[in-house]
C-alpha cells in the first residue's frame, strides 16, 4: 500500500518544494545539495508525523494507540500470550518489576532474600488494589495455587515447579496447599523451593507470579477477568473499558503506590488491528501516537522521513507439528522431508522483506549467552541444507509407513496477521511446488488460534515464542512433555532428561551443555521448523517521550512515558 | 510466552542491518537515536544469563 504523507506535513513541505522548483533552474548542482539539506532538516524538526487529530492530549496526559490483537486471557494465572502480557503488565504487578533501564526493582516487595533453599519477599505497606484493600503475601500464596491446581488446567503451571511440592500439587499428588509459599503475615512471604534456582528474582516479575485477591477472585463466580469490573488492579494503571475486539483503555491508578512516577493519565486504545497498513493510515490521520510497519509501508515512511524505530524481537517465530499420534506429522520421515525443504533465509529475505528480521536456525535464539560467550557460537546448531531429493525420499519413507498413497491434505493453522497470510502461502506454495502436498491454511484471530493449538485442531502451526525470563531455560524446556505451552505434544524422554538436568543445576557448563542437547535433538528429530527472530519497524509522535521497548518484561511499557508540547 | 505482539531486540542484527544512529551505553542498553529532532527511544539489550 502506497503511503501519503500526513496532512499536517504536506502543506509546508509542499510550499518549500515548490520554491524549491523555482530555484533549481537557476541554483548550480552544489546548491540544489544543500537545499536538499535543509529540507531534511526541516523534516526532521517537524518529526515527519501526524501531529492533528487525537493520538495525543498533552493538556489531559492521553495517548491513542492501537492493538494488534484482542488479549486472549487476562487472568494472570492463565494468560500465556504475549498481548495479554502487554495489558497485565501495565494494570497489575508482581514481587519485582523491571525499571526504564531494564533493571529488576522492587514492586510489590520493597526488599527480599533469595537462598539456595528458598526466598523471602517483604512486601510494602503502601501497595493497594484498586479498591483500597492492601496487597498481601496471602494474594500470592492464593495465585500461585490456583496454577498450580490440576483443576484449573494453567498451561503456565511448570513455570511454579520451582516452588516446592508445585509438580506434584500439579500431578495431583498433593494439594494445592502444599505448595511451598506461606504467608508469614500480611507483609511476610516465605517461599521454600523445589531445587535451587538461580533466577527466581527474574520468574517473580513475570505475569504468571502476578497477585490474585482470592475474595475478588471468588465474588465473579467463574467470570474473573471476563470484564474490566471482573478484575482489581495493583498496577500503574486500570483498565476502565474493554468492548472486545473493539477497545481497550487503561487510566492510572490513583491507588498505585508509586503514582508519582506514573506520568500519563490515560492509554486510550480504540482499535484493533494487525493490519499494519490500517495502523499506519491511523497514524497518518494523526489518530494514533505510534504504529508498527509492515515492509509495505517502510519505502515510503522512510521517504517521509518518519522518525522510525527499529529493532530485532527476542522471540523466536517458527512452524510447529502436531505430535498426537492420529495426526500425520506425527511420522518423523513426513516432518524430515518438510524440513529438508524449509528454507528460512528464503522465507526472510524474499517474502518478509522487513529490516531486523533474522533467518531463525534454532529454537536458542542468538541473543542468548552461553558459558563464557553467546550460546549459539559455543553451541552452533545442526545445520540442514534443503535437499529436495533427500526430502522426497523421506516423503516415500513416510508414505509407505503410514499406509497411504498420497499424504492427505494438511492442515497449517496461522493468525490473522499480514505476515501470517505472507507466511503462510508462502509455505502452501513451497510444500506443493517441492513435494506435492496439499496445505489448507487455517487462519484465525490470536485467541482462536491458541484456542486450536491447546486443543491439538492443526497438523502444523505457525507460532512463536518470547523470553519470559533472561535465562536459556525460557526456551528450552518448551517441548518438555510436562508444559502446557507444548500444545502439539512432543513426548521425548531423552529431551525431558536434558531439561530436568538444566532445572536442576546451578553449573553454567552443564546447563548450557543440556541446552546444547536439547537444541540438538530439536532439529535431529525435526521437532520444529524454524522461521525467523522477529524484527520490529516502528513510528512514534515526537511528543511521545519514554516508551521504553525491551525483550524481557513488558513491551512496549508507558509506565514511565510522559508528552511534551514541543518536541 | 506465545507471540503476538512484537517485543524485544536482537543486538547482532540491529548492528547489522541498522542505518539509524545507534549507540552501545552502559550496563548493556542500546539506544537508538534519529538524526534530526532528538527523538530516541531506548531499548535494552537482555544478553541473558
Amino acid at each position: 500500500m502506497m503511503v501519503e504523507q500526513p496532512p499536517t506535513y504536506r502543506d509546508p513541505m509542499s510550499r518549500l518544494a515548490m520554491r524549491q522548483l523555482l530555484w533549481l533552474g537557476a541554483l548550480s548542482l552544489v546548491g540544489f545539495v544543500a537545499l536538499m539539506g535543509a529540507l531534511a532538516w526541516a523534516s526532521s524538526i517537524t518529526g515527519g508525523s501526524a501531529i492533528a487529530g487525537r493520538a495525543i492530549d498533552v493538556e489531559t496526559g492521553t495517548i491513542t494507540r492501537a492493538l494488534a490483537q484482542e488479549p486472549p486471557q487476562l487472568d494472570s494465572t492463565r494468560a500465556t500470550d504475549q498481548a495479554s502480557i502487554f495489558i497485565l503488565g501495565h494494570v497489575m504487578e508482581g514481587l519485582l518489576r523491571y525499571d526504564a533501564s531494564n533493571r529488576l526493582v522492587p514492586g510489590v516487595a520493597e526488599r527480599w532474600d533469595i537462598r539456595p533453599d528458598g526466598a523471602t519477599f517483604w512486601l510494602r505497606d503502601d501497595a493497594r488494589w484498586s479498591d483500597g484493600r492492601p496487597v498481601t503475601a496471602h494474594d500470592f500464596v492464593f495465585a500461585w495455587r490456583t496454577i498450580v491446581d490440576p483443576a484449573n488446567a494453567a498451561e503456565y503451571a511448570f513455570i511454579l515447579y520451582y516452588v516446592k511440592n508445585g509438580e506434584a500439587i500439579n500431578r495431583g499428588e498433593l494439594s494445592p496447599e502444599a505448595l511451598g509459599a506461606t504467608a508469614v503475615d500480611d507483609r511476610t512471604l516465605e517461599v521454600e523451593f523445589e531445587r535451587p534456582v538461580g533466577f527466581f528474582d527474574k520468574l517473580v516479575a513475570f505475569a504468571v507470579y502476578f497477585p490474585v485477591r482470592e475474595d475478588f477472585y471468588r465474588s465473579r463466580d467463574g467470570r474473573y477477568a471476563a470484564d474490566a469490573e471482573d478484575l482489581v488492579y495493583n498496577g500503574p494503571f486500570m483498565m476502565t473499558r474493554w468492548v472486545h475486539g473493539a477497545h481497550v483503555r487503561l487510566e492510572k491508578n490513583p491507588l498505585y503506590w508509586n503514582r508519582d512516577a506514573v506520568r500519563l493519565n490515560v492509554i486510550d486504545m480504540p482499535y484493533v488491528t494487525a493490519d499494519t497498513g490500517a495502523v499506519v493510515n491511523l497514524f497518518k490521520d494523526g489518530s494514533i501516537a505510534t504504529a508498527t510497519l509492515g515492509a509495505e509501508q517502510l519505502d515510503d515512511a522512510m521517504k517521509l522521513r518518519w522518525n522510525l524505530g527499529r529493532y530485532s524481537d527476542g522471540s523466536v517465530f517458527y512452524i510447529d507439528f502436531n505430535f498426537r499420534p492420529e495426526r500425520l506429522t506425527s511420522n518423523f520421515h513426513l516432518r524430515r522431508a518438510l524440513q529438508l525443504v524449509n528454507d528460512s533465509g528464503e522465507l526472510v529475505n524474499k517474502v518478509i522483506g522487513l529490516p531486523g528480521y533474522l533467518p531463525a536456525v534454532s529454537l536458542f535464539p542468538i541473543w542468548l549467552n552461553g558459558v563464557e560467550g553467546p550460546f549459539r557460537q559455543e553451541y552452533p546448531p545442526p545445520v540442514v541444507i534443503p535437499d529436495l531429493e533427500l526430502a522426497r525420499t523421506h516423503l516415500e519413507l513416510a508414505k509407505q509407513e503410514l499406509g497411504v498413497a498420497e499424504i492427505p491434505p494438511l492442515v497449517l493453522l496461522t493468525g490473522d496477521a499480514p505476515i501470517a497470510n505472507k507466511q503462510a502461502e508462502y509455505f502452501q506454495n513451497l510444500f506443493d511446488r517441492a513435494l506435492g502436498l496439499e496445505i489448507r491454511i487455517d487462519k484465525q484471530i490470536f485467541k482462536q488460534r491458541l484456542d486450536k493449538m491447546t486443543s491439538g485442531d492443526f497438523d502444523m502451526v505457525a507460532a512463536g515464542w518470547g523470553p519470559d525470563f533472561a535465562d536459556p531455560l525460557t526456551f528450552g524446556d518448551l517441548y518438555a512433555s510436562w508444559n502446557g505451552n507444548n500444545r502439539g505434544k512432543y513426548n521425548n524422554p531423552a529431551l525431558d532428561e536434558q531439561v530436568r538436568i538444566a532445572q536442576n543445576s546451578l553449573d553454567p557448563r552443564t546447563r548450557m551443555d543440556a541446552f546444547g542437547e536439547i537444541q540438538r535433538i530439536l532439529i535431529d528429530d525435526a521437532v520444529q521448523l524454524p522461521n525467523y527472530e522477529r524484527g520490529l519497524v516502528y513510528v512514534e509522535d515526537p511528543r511521545l517521550k519514554g516508551v521504553v521497548h525491551r525483550s524481557v518484561g513488558t513491551d512496549p511499557d508507558y509506565t514511565t512515558a510522559y508528552l511534551v508540547e514541543n518536541p | 510466552m506465545n507471540g503476538a505482539v512484537a517485543s524485544g531486540i536482537n543486538q547482532r542484527a540491529l548492528r547489522a542491518a541498522a542505518p539509524f544512529s545507534i549507540s552501545l551505553e552502559s550496563g548493556g542498553a542500546l539506544s537508538a537515536r534519529d538524526a534530526g529532532d532528538g527523538h530516541h527511544g531506548l531499548i535494552v539489550v537482555t544478553e541473558g544469563e
